[in-house]
């Protein structure tokens, strides 16, 4: 089991260099069963994250790249008429599929948008009154350009609450880098990659995330950081007992990735700002960005023990 | 270039409080004051919301001297406290325009904390202490906003913890209030140089008490020792008036040259005084009046303060007027005989009348006095005379000419307690009985709340004293002959009819009807009482006598001592209702022997974040301190074992042996 995951982490590593904690991060998310929300600029391997993550797993993978004017039929599918049986059939849309990566999710209409969201949130859709489950394990990976806000529609908090994890991936460092200038071409690494994981793993490991052991003084500590988020001055609102379930169950994820069967205060706080940023605002700043900084004041303002 | 802001948080509440601070003082400043001090405040408003920019180096310099040279010369004076208090906020408004850094921020809260407590020099009553109150945690809340970041925008979040700060200091202001000496010239109120008067004044001409009959103000609040006498006796003596000009009555200055102070010999009238029958003793707390007369019941005992002395016609008068609220102590006899020879001198003064004037009162006096055989029985002749006679007792008396005295006793017939007692004390004067006219107030309000009585302006009452052979002063209310309603239920029974009694204040009329009203009055009125007594009231002497009684004989030292000790006695279960709120429980023993580690580790130089979990922190402190890299490995692994993951049976032992271990090394 161990092997596996740290055998992801090295092969998805070997593909997106110099990323491993964003790696591991977005494997937590994936083992918490949450959706993931990736926020970077164009050419940081948003693509490449999740395309080398679904041929890791052997999860199936598609694509659906948002635009201004993408239908829902187009994320979730269509019924067409088959001349040759004389009845609709239903053709599934680019959702129907185990790992979805939804490129550019504001740049399309909210109505498309909560097509996707809604799929997310029930794991299932309703296309013509009939209702089809979506294939298991179901994790959509969104990515957003957070610097051109022209023409786009920016998700609101209550949608950004449905995905578990926002992260950044940030430029790699210059050793990396070298090596990612110096080597073949990335597509043809990711071309080869095999699983390094059944579909059975992943289920198990799923599982046994539900078993790290979380103590009292754990608990405290959870509580005692959304308590600080809900009292102190800086924040606009606290947050929400969904948000401190996403922390615990990160946190737990984490620590399996980690490879312990507990979880410590690290887990928490590596986890922390990835969970926390999307959901909290700065009560001076009505921009929404200020999120970072306020996981960084919460880390160093509630002590471990106490 | 980095400019520094007041946070806006900080601003907001600061601009607040200013205007809570100034708008008790517009009535007392120049006009122009109170103009510059908006047009500041706008103007900083604008600055504030980025709509203008600050005054320039010029215009605030002109500003400032303009100010400056202004409440002179406006006032024709800088001494005295109005225009010291203008200066003061004129500076304060000012420091507005130019408040760029903290420190100027820092010098516009001070500046309004002394403003705010300079209201305590006019006013000192409870609603102008909730007042000043609220608008010091404003100014609280402007300085808790100036440590605060830019990024706060929560000013009720600022204003609420302003609220527990000024919460916290009430109890070591009540114990400065009551142990901090009270230095005579720090606790004297400075003199206002304007002033409302308000009460009675030295002359009575027809028509003056009728006026104050229309205040519901209050005059004196009065606690008897033991049973009060009964409502009627409670004549409340306050000047006696002896000079006659035919129209006015005065007081006869000649009385003060006798005047009797503790520092002197007894004189002969006050030896010859006779007192019999019960003693009165009683508290009177006296509103401002800017005048020297007091009020007590006759007979009043010698007086034994030296700011107070006694006139020959058996008054007190305070040797300087009453600027704030006094309070005296007097003991009483109602039943008493004054001198029974009175002195020619005394005799001419007290039967002089006009050489001219009111001829048919005089030849109304001449009858009546015929008809009786000795005084006594003609002070008795002239009661029946306004008893029998169609006189009536009115609020709004018609004008009289020039006899004021036979117009109201023939024509109109028509007056108020005073022409009675000036109608009457004319009448005895025409007979040649000595007689005088005494203002004062009558009855007053019983609160059985507190147990005191209520002298309001509308029991302002006038009557008159004879002299009578044998009997000495004796005092006859002609008002009782006609009104007899005004002495058993007071004045409004007197003149229920007329509707014009406290017509200008309609609630306090219609809270004396209202039952529930009243009774929310009597227990404001109570509460003012208290108020007045144990906080207003707290003077040096009786700050002395409440220490004496409870600390025996005692010096500055001991006084010293027992303020530092409260003081710090209370900051001392401050802090501990403080920290009893923050740590409501007891840690475990595990992450106490842990931070107990923290502390070792702290004293060797590794101190562990804010924020930074165990195994991080163990990490760092053993690469800094290799020497203790495996205690501090086992102190780490116990712990995160204890505390997060399953622990071993003798974790919790190892854990303490460690940190035991490593607290001696550290020792050693």
């Amino acid at each position: 089991m161990r092997e596996a995951i740290e055998r992801t982490v090295a092969a998805v590593g070997g593909i997106l260099l110099g990323k491993e904690h964003e790696i591991k991060l977005a494997l937590t998310c994936l083992l918490a069963r949450g959706h993931l929300l990736i926020e970077d600029l164009p050419g940081m391997g948003k693509t490449t994250l999740s395309y080398a993550l679904a041929r890791s797993l052997g999860l199936s993978f598609n694509r659906i790249q948002f635009t201004s004017d993408l239908l829902p039929a187009d994320i979730l599918g269509v019924s067409v008429y088959d001349k040759d049986a004389g009845n609709f059939v239903f053709h599934p849309g680019p959702i129907f599929s185990q790992l979805v990566l939804a490129d550019e999710i504001n740049r399309t209409t909210p109505k498309s948008q909560s097509a996707l969201l809604e799929a997310m949130e029930e794991r299932q859709v309703t296309v013509e009154g009939e209702t089809r489950s979506l294939p298991a394990p179901f994790f959509v990976i969104a990515t957003q350009n957070p610097n051109t806000q022209a023409g786009t529609f920016p998700l609101p908090e209550s949608q950004l609450d449905r995905f578990l994890m926002r992260i950044e991936l940030g430029y790699p460092d210059p050793v990396a880098e070298r090596i990612l200038l110096k080597g073949e071409n990335r597509r043809e690494v990711l071309a080869r990659l095999k699983p390094t994981m059944s579909l059975a793993e992943l289920t198990s490991a799923q599982e046994a995330c539900d078993h790290v052991r979380v103590s009292e003084a754990l608990l405290d500590y959870v509580q005692r950081l959304v308590q600080y988020t809900r009292q102190a001055p800086e924040f606009a609102y606290g947050l929400s007992p969904r948000g401190a379930l996403a922390l615990l169950a990160c946190a737990r994820a984490w620590a399996y990735v980690d490879g312990r069967d507990h979880v410590v205060p690290e887990d928490v706080q590596a986890v922390l700002p990835g969970i926390v940023e999307h959901r909290l605002r700065e009560a001076a700043d009505f921009s929404g960005h200020g999120g970072a900084a306020l996981a960084q004041r919460l880390l160093t303002s509630v002590d471990v023990i106490g | 270039m980095n400019v520094y802001q007041i946070p806006r948080n900080s601003l907001a509440w600061l601009l607040c409080a200013q205007i809570a601070v100034i708008l008790p003082h517009v009535g007392r400043l120049p006009i122009w004051v109170t103009v510059v001090s908006a047009a500041c405040i706008v103007w900083r408003v604008m600055v504030y919301r980025g709509h203008w920019r600050f005054p320039g180096k010029w215009v605030c310099g002109l500003l400032v001297v303009a100010g400056f040279l202004g409440v002179p010369i406006g006032y024709r004076t800088i001494l005295g406290l109005e225009p010291a208090i203008a200066l003061l906020v004129v500076a304060y408004v000012l420091k507005l325009l130019e408040m760029h850094r903290q420190r100027d921020a820092y010098v516009v809260i001070l500046l309004g904390y002394f403003v705010a407590m300079c209201q305590f020099l006019f006013q000192q009553s409870i609603p102008w202490t909730i007042y000043v109150l609220a608008s010091v945690m404003m100014i609280s809340a402007g300085l808790i906003g100036l440590n605060q970041t830019q990024t706060h925008t929560r000013p009720l979040w600022t204003l609420r913890k302003a609220g527990a700060l000024t919460a916290q200091s009430l109890p070591l202001m009540l114990v400065l209030f009551v142990l901090f000496p009270r230095i005579p010239p720090l606790w004297t109120v400075p003199t206002q140089t304007q002033t409302a008067r308000s009460g009675m004044s030295d002359e009575v001409s027809p028509g003056d008490i009728a006026s104050l009959a229309t205040s519901s103000e209050l005059a004196f609040n009065v606690t008897f020792e033991g049973n009060p006498p009964p409502q009627s006796s409670l004549y409340w003596r306050g000047l006696t008036l002896g000079d006659f000009d035919g129209e006015t009555w005065r007081q006869d200055r000649i009385m003060w040259r006798a005047a009797y102070r503790v520092d002197r010999d007894i004189p002969p009238w006050a030896e010859q005084v006779e007192r019999r029958g019960r003693v009165f003793n009683y508290d009177v707390i006296m509103e401002p009046t800017q005048q020297n007369w007091m009020f007590t019941l006759t007979m009043p005992d010698l007086p034994t303060d030296t700011d107070i002395a006694m006139g020959p016609d058996y008054r007190w008068v305070r040797i300087e007027p009453v600027r704030s609220k006094f309070r005296y102590q007097v003991t009483s006899t109602l039943n008493f005989r004054t001198e029974p020879i009175l002195a020619n001198f005394w005799r001419y003064r007290m039967t002089r009348l006009p050489e001219e004037g009111n001829p048919r009162a005089r030849a109304l006096a001449t009858e009546l006095r015929s008809r009786v055989g000795s005084d006594a029985d003609y002070v008795d002749e002239v009661m029946r005379y306004f008893y029998a006679g169609d006189f009536n007792y009115t609020l709004q008396p018609p004008l009289l000419g020039d006899n004021k005295v036979d117009d109201f006793l023939f024509e109109t017939r028509r007056g108020f307690c005073e022409h009675f007692a000036s109608s009457y004390a004319f009448l005895m004067r025409a007979a040649n009985i000595p007689a005088r006219l005494v203002v004062g107030y009558h009855g007053g309000e019983y609160n059985d709340i507190a147990d005191y009585f209520s002298v309001y302006q509308y029991d302002a009452h006038a009557w008159v004293e004879v002299w009578l052979e044998g009997r000495g002063w004796v005092r006859v209310d002609p008002t009782t002959s006609v009104a007899p309603n005004r002495l058993e239920q007071g004045l409004q029974a007197a003149v229920e009819a007329e509707e014009t009694f406290l017509l200008d204040s309609p609630f306090s009329l219609f809270a004396r009807q209202n039952l529930i009203l009243a009774e929310i009055r009597l227990q404001i009125s109570a509460l003012t009482y208290y108020w007045d007594t144990w906080v207003v009231g707290y003077t040096p002497e009786v700050q002395q006598d409440l220490l004496r009684d409870y600390l025996g004989d005692f010096d500055r030292k001991d006084l010293g001592i027992l303020l530092l000790v409260s003081f710090f006695s209370v900051l001392a279960v401050i802090g501990f209702f403080v920290l009893l709120k923050r740590a409501h429980q007891p840690l475990p023993p595990v992450e106490r022997a842990y931070l107990q580690f923290c502390r070792i580790m702290e004293k060797a130089g590794v101190v562990r974040q804010m924020g930074e979990a165990p195994d991080t922190f163990g990490l760092r402190a053993a690469e800094s301190m290799p020497d203790l890299a495996e205690e501090i490995r086992t102190v780490t692994e116990a712990f995160v074992r204890l505390n997060y993951a399953t622990p071993a049976a003798d974790d919790e032992a190892r854990l303490k042996r460690t940190v035991r271990h490593l607290r001696l090394r550290a020792l050693g």
